[in-house]
């Protein structure tokens, strides 16, 4: 339980930082998420700072010796590069109903497609 | 020559194995059979090669229990009883052996600990990337391309893109998360890990790769014959011909085109299930493929001129 609740503390850190223009500090990280739920300042450092060692943030020196923070990459880039490891030729990480090697040639296709046209000419 | 005769084995089955159980109708009539055909092969060839391997380093027939004439060997070799020769040749034998077993145990080890550490690391990103559907009982990817994945594990996920919810239906939707839910049900990914880590231990082995694709290429049909009892198989396809179409950068290679096409035809028009006494056969032969090493390694030790008879 304790696991789960520091996942989603990390997801709502994220969320927020992607959600902003710039970098922030800790600071504004814990203010912001105040609103909705009430983790300790220290924690919110914790994650911050775990998230910034696996590499989702990247860190730089701001003002009174505290540091700001920002994403690494923006959500979409993520997704894309989550994507293309999920489907990759190996499979060795996801079990994906189709699973192409940058995709599929025209060819193949038009394959899939008349393959389901008979279907519906049969029926129809 | 109970060697010999063990190696003889595991080379006929896994020169015939692929003969027999890569594009025979049968395999892909009964998915679960196949899979069961597959393993039964894998089985009998590493069993009958670790036996060819432990049969080398034991003086055979020495006792029944081989690993208890292993022990025996062992302290005879330590005691001197075989003559300072044989003891050196034995102890090299003995060391090469264990070596390869070894190595090949290490690469095991280490690629499933891989394996699960990928997984582990995949389904950590896509918690803090993705947004956790409850109502869908999934977890939404913001991406274009339509793409549906389950990341295995004992925490396993699924995934699903914002392209593919705006692309397909909600039948369309169901019936792909019925096809991900039996991956994660019947432990489909255990079954290709299998294959995966044989082929990573010996990759010389043509048999081991072939046997990786075969087993892919059923559990996939397996997931589709799942979804298409509770779901109306039109509707899998048509997702399927969706996503494979609608995620295709221009120009680019299909792994696995082939099988995607191969996959719409079988939801369309499923072949008939094979009857209740060709399964039983199937499975009869089955068996006895899995017991030939045993089989042969007891013949080989109770007739061993009758065996010397079969090789020469």
């Amino acid at each position: 339980m304790a696991l789960r609740g520091f996942g989603e503390l990390e997801a709502a850190i994220m969320d927020f930082l992607w959600s902003q223009e710039g970098p922030r500090t800790v600071r504004e990280v814990h203010t912001a998420l105040s609103a909705t739920r009430s983790s300790a300042y220290t924690t919110v450092s914790t994650v911050v700072d775990n998230l910034h060692k696996k590499g989702w943030l990247r860190r730089a020196a701001a003002a009174r010796g505290a540091f700001s923070y920002c994403p690494v990459a923006s959500r979409e880039e993520y997704g894309a590069r989550l994507m293309r490891e999920a489907l990759d030729g190996s499979g060795d990480r996801a079990e994906a109903l189709v699973r192409f090697v940058g995709g599929m040639s025209d060819q193949e296709a038009a394959a899939l497609g008349a393959a389901l046209q008979s279907h519906q000419d049969r029926l129809g | 020559m109970i060697a010999g005769l063990l190696l003889a084995v595991a080379a006929a089955v896994a020169l015939l194995a692929p003969r027999v159980l890569v594009n025979r109708s049968w395999v892909y009539r009964a998915p679960v059979l196949g899979l069961t055909a597959w393993y039964a092969v894998l089985f009998s060839v590493t069993v009958a090669a670790g036996l060819a391997a432990l049969s080398l380093v034991i003086p055979w027939p020495r006792t029944v229990d081989v690993l208890c004439s292993l022990w025996t060997w062992c302290a005879d070799a330590l005691r001197g009883t075989y003559g300072l020769a044989g003891h050196v040749a034995g102890a090299a034998a003995a060391g090469l052996v264990l070596l390869l077993a070894g190595r090949a145990a290490l690469v095991v080890v280490r690629a499933s600990r891989s394996l699960a550490a990928g997984r582990a690391r995949h389904r950590a990103a896509v918690a803090l990337v993705g947004t956790h559907s409850p109502a869908l009982g999934v977890t939404v990817l913001e991406h274009t391309g339509p793409a549906a994945y389950l990341v295995p594990g004992r925490q396993h996920r699924i995934v699903v893109t914002t392209g593919a919810l705006e692309l397909l239906s909600p039948n369309e939707l169901a019936a792909v998360l019925a096809h991900e839910r039996a991956h994660a049900a019947g432990h489909h990914h255990l079954l290709r890990d299998g294959g995966r880590l044989l082929e990573r231990a010996c990759p010389r082995v043509p048999l081991f790769a072939v046997a990786r694709r075969e087993i892919g290429r059923l559990v996939e049909m397996h997931a589709d014959q799942v979804a298409a009892t509770r779901h109306a198989p039109v509707d899998l396809a048509r997702a399927l011909v969706a996503m494979a179409t609608g995620s295709a950068p221009a120009g680019a290679l299909a792994a696995t085109g082939g099988d995607a096409v191969e996959r719409v035809h079988r939801m369309l028009r499923p072949p008939a299930p094979l009857h209740r006494s060709v399964r039983a056969g199937l499975l009869a032969a089955m068996v006895l493929v899995a017991m030939l090493p045993l089989g042969a390694a007891a013949l080989a030790w109770a007739e061993p001129a009758l065996v010397s008879c079969l090789l020469l």
